[in-house]
């Protein structure tokens, strides 16, 4: 998080919190997205929530109106480090607008510094397109 | 605020340099295309996102929430379809050899010598 470590330089207080989201669709998700476990009291806040790539906003543009409803924050606002554009055009069209954008990145599979394929490709320092290899790739097993 | 556009053939003059990016370990040798944004750019504007936070929050104390998500569906469908395939398959192969087994024990054995 190196965010949180440049605030922190910036001597700006913050707090941190984690919620966990299921969506019951596959990989076209259309809704039905529901928060496990509690959700944090955020009643007052001002909310930032934190994403590291923003592709079509599905996952978002549920859990807002949800955190909104229910948390009564104050303010919620996104930041997130890539967003990645949609048939790319320069205007995006996700459905989330992001206050806070580091990247945009080309509609391509990006993997590496922490974003992952099937849990592989986290452990690299930079961003890269994946390869065909990459997705192809599967990892040697041992069991059946 | 607008983030940094990068191209499809990404953002890092670098980009030529093959020997100096392939930073990652050899088992993934092939498996990228293009070095989009390297950890140098990447901090270089996370330091910039923190003050353009800095400069809207100063005095408050945002709270920064972090969304995980769960495991999706897709591999849960096909997790059950596996587990239904090989239940499938046991009582296959039990029912196989139940049969196999009895044809072994009830072939009366007079069969074979009865002609003898």
């Amino acid at each position: 998080m190196n965010l949180l470590e440049a605030l922190q330089e910036l001597r700006q207080g913050y707090y941190t919190e984690f919620i966990k989201v299921k969506s019951y669709e596959g990989l076209h998700t259309t809704g039905n997205l529901t928060i496990e476990g509690t959700v944090p009291n955020l009643e007052g806040k001002d909310v930032i929530i934190v994403e590291d790539i923003l592709d079509t906003g599905t996952t978002l543009s549920h859990l807002i109106p949800i955190l909104t409803k229910q948390s009564k924050a104050k303010s919620i606002e996104v930041c997130t480090l890539l967003i990645k554009r949609i048939n790319n055009e320069p205007q995006t069209q996700n459905k989330v607008t992001s206050k806070y954008i580091g990247f945009s990145v080309p509609p391509k599979f990006v993997i590496g510094y922490g974003l992952d394929y099937n849990e592989l490709y986290r452990d690299i320092r930079d961003v890269w397109i994946i390869s065909q290899k990459g997705i192809d790739y599967v990892v040697p097993r041992d069991d059946c | 605020m607008d983030p940094i556009i990068i191209t499809d053939e990404g953002n890092s003059s670098s980009n030529l340099d093959e020997e100096n990016n392939a930073v990652y370990p050899p088992e993934y040798k092939g498996h990228f295309s293009t070095l989009l944004i390297t950890r140098k750019e990447i901090l270089e504007r996370t330091a910039t996102l923190a003050e353009f936070i800095h400069k809207d929050y100063k005095g408050r104390r945002p709270v920064f929430l972090c969304v995980l998500k769960g495991a999706t569906p897709v591999r849960s469908v096909f997790v059950i379809c596996m587990i239904y395939y090989c239940a499938v398959r046991a009582v296959i192969e039990i029912l196989y050899f139940t049969f196999t087994d009895m044809q072994i024990l009830h072939t009366p054995s007079y069969f074979k010598y009865s002609f003898t």
